[in-house]
């Protein structure tokens, strides 16, 4: 009798497209036949797509997903979809996370500072809508009982910030464009792929976030060393929990190239190298070559210059490719990295 | 166009036929229509393995050949196996049809290609997520609380392999971690039921 772990093992070597036709069969007719094959099926399935969203699965996993699952539309929408889930997830858990803050913060605090929290499940519609009614009704109370000029917003005044929704809705985005002294920035900002902006008051309905409210000044690796490229040092990571700020190839209007410093140890005789660009779901967007420049510390670097229009999504991952002088292809490094276009400069 | 290439039946479904198969996969009319659901899930999962590029439209193919077959008078004895023996003959048309068809030419864009509307298109995108997180949300605000929290905390990323939160998860849980699985893949089901009927629905059927 086959366990529970071999069959969820041959339901992901089936997704993968990894198994014989009559292998195929036999375990279509045992999930049409048993609704609890069919939920490890579908759980396999979710496992597959939601790996590779995360940069986690692996090897010949990875390849076979690249090559087969991704080859169809309706699978690359999953793996689309996988990725958002991630992505929402993310920022839901961190909005949750500052209504919990916010909770904390307001303890004594009159009435209406846990307002975030109980608006939390409502409909974005109503949230912003009693969110504005509140906000306009403290404006205007602070202007009727002050009478002052400037700056109305109570938590700006002085003394204690109240947590208004407003003040709980801008929180994130100040946090996020606070540099540190070493001119990166927080780490829980940069840890999410899509960092806390959406709170969850009003702040899901306002200006969709954008390249410059994210990210105040480019990190320093990718300052444009010339005009018209922007630059980025890569080591070779493995999950995209990995990256960082440091990984964020940022790219302004005027930048036209886009240059990969991909550092890998050095050791293999390689007469050339490859570079290959990939969307996070796989789909091939560019591939050039790679030129080998001088040492980086033990390891080395190549450089691989990619036109910036070729960049349409966020997040991407590049594969670094040795070509032996007998003409064999070997990995050499695989980097993830995200791209943020910066519109406003 | 892959839906146009399998020979499509031109006959209707009708409401007595509908009845029929229906009553096969159930007795109680409630309990027939859930497990209609099912089925019809079955067959998407299996189109969708199989490479079909219109899981939806192939797996209504299937019940309406079935449910053709059994109007004519054929007996059946388990429809879930009558349902996948249709579906694999109505795959195996697929793939002759395929067959006949040119190589599609390579999907990757050249480098030199234009970047029109570049920027409008990624405004559009943007929009479009915005719309589809605050489905979301309130998607998620419509399960109960225990399976929102954890959903979140079963899919958000965080630092290290996620291998690792997962099985914490399931220790404090106190369920395995297929378990743990399984239940995700039941709530995200749903939650992305309820994405399609909000966002106007991804092509990710369940």
């Amino acid at each position: 009798m086959e366990s529970e772990t071999d069959r969820d093992e041959q339901f992901t070597r089936y997704l993968l497209g990894d198994l014989p036709e009559e292998e195929c069969a036999r375990l279509e007719e045992l999930y049409f036949d048993d609704d609890e094959a069919f939920e490890s099926l579908l759980a396999a399935r979710d496992e597959l797509a939601d790996l590779h969203a995360r940069g986690e699965l692996k090897g010949r996993r990875r390849e076979r997903f690249e090559e087969h699952f991704l080859s169809t539309g309706p699978r690359r929408q999953r793996a689309r979809e996988a990725k958002e889930l991630v992505e929402f997830s993310t920022k839901a858990a961190a909005a949750e996370g500052e209504n919990l803050a916010a909770g904390t913060r307001a303890a004594g605090s009159p009435w209406w500072a846990s307002l975030p929290a109980a608006l939390g499940r409502r409909s974005p519609a109503l949230r912003y809508a009693l969110a504005a009614l509140l906000l306009c009704a403290a404006l205007g109370g602070a202007w009727l009982l002050f009478k002052r000029g400037g700056d109305a917003r109570p938590e700006r005044a002085g003394g204690t910030p109240p947590a208004t929704p407003d003040a709980v809705a801008r929180r994130p985005a100040d946090e996020e464009t606070r540099p540190r002294p070493d001119g990166g920035q927080d780490e829980g900002a940069a840890d999410a792929p899509a960092p806390p902006s959406a709170s969850p008051t009003p702040g899901h309905t306002r200006a969709p976030e954008t390249a410059s409210n994210r990210r105040a000044t480019p990190t320093s690796s990718s300052a444009p060393p010339t005009a018209g490229v922007a630059s980025i040092l890569l080591s070779p990571v493995l999950t995209r929990g990995g990256a960082g700020p440091s990984n964020t190839l940022l790219l302004r209007p005027e930048t036209t190239t886009a240059r990969l410093r991909l550092s890998f140890k050095g050791g293999g005789d390689y007469r050339r190298y490859v570079a290959v660009l990939r969307t996070i779901e796989g789909e091939q967007v560019w591939r050039g070559a790679a030129t080998a420049a001088g040492a980086a510390g033990p390891g080395k670097t190549a450089v691989a210059d990619i036109p910036a229009r070729v960049f349409r999504k966020q997040d991407h991952t590049a594969t670094l490719y040795g070509v032996t002088a007998a003409g064999e292809t070997q990995e050499v490094g695989e980097y993830f990295f995200r791209v943020s276009r910066d519109q406003n400069q | 166009m892959e839906s146009s290439l399998a020979r499509k039946s031109d006959w209707e479904l009708t409401a007595p036929a509908f009845e029929r198969l229906l009553g096969l996969l159930d007795a109680d009319r409630e309990r027939a229509g859930e497990k209609y659901e099912l089925a019809r899930r079955r067959l998407l999962a299996f189109f969708e393995a199989r490479g079909s590029e219109s899981p939806a439209d192939h797996a209504d193919e299937t019940i309406n050949r079935a449910a053709r077959k059994i109007a004519e008078g054929e007996r059946v004895e388990d429809i879930n196996k009558y349902l996948y023996g249709v579906a694999r003959l109505l795959l195996l048309e697929l793939g002759r049809a395929r067959e006949k068809l040119p190589l599609p030419l390579d999907s990757v864009a050249p480098p030199g290609a234009p970047a029109a509307g570049e920027r409008e298109e990624e405004e559009r995108e943007r929009a479009e997520s915005e719309r589809r997180f605050e489905c979301f949300e309130d998607c998620l605000g419509k399960l109960a609380p225990d399976s929102r929290d954890f959903i979140l905390s079963y899919y958000k990323e965080e630092k290290g392999e996620k291998i690792r939160g997962r099985k914490r998860q399931a220790g404090d849980l106190g369920v395995s971690l297929n378990a743990l699985r399984l239940r995700a893949s039941r709530i995200r089901s749903a939650l992305e039921r309820c994405m399609g009927e909000c966002a106007g629905g991804g092509a990710a059927e369940k």
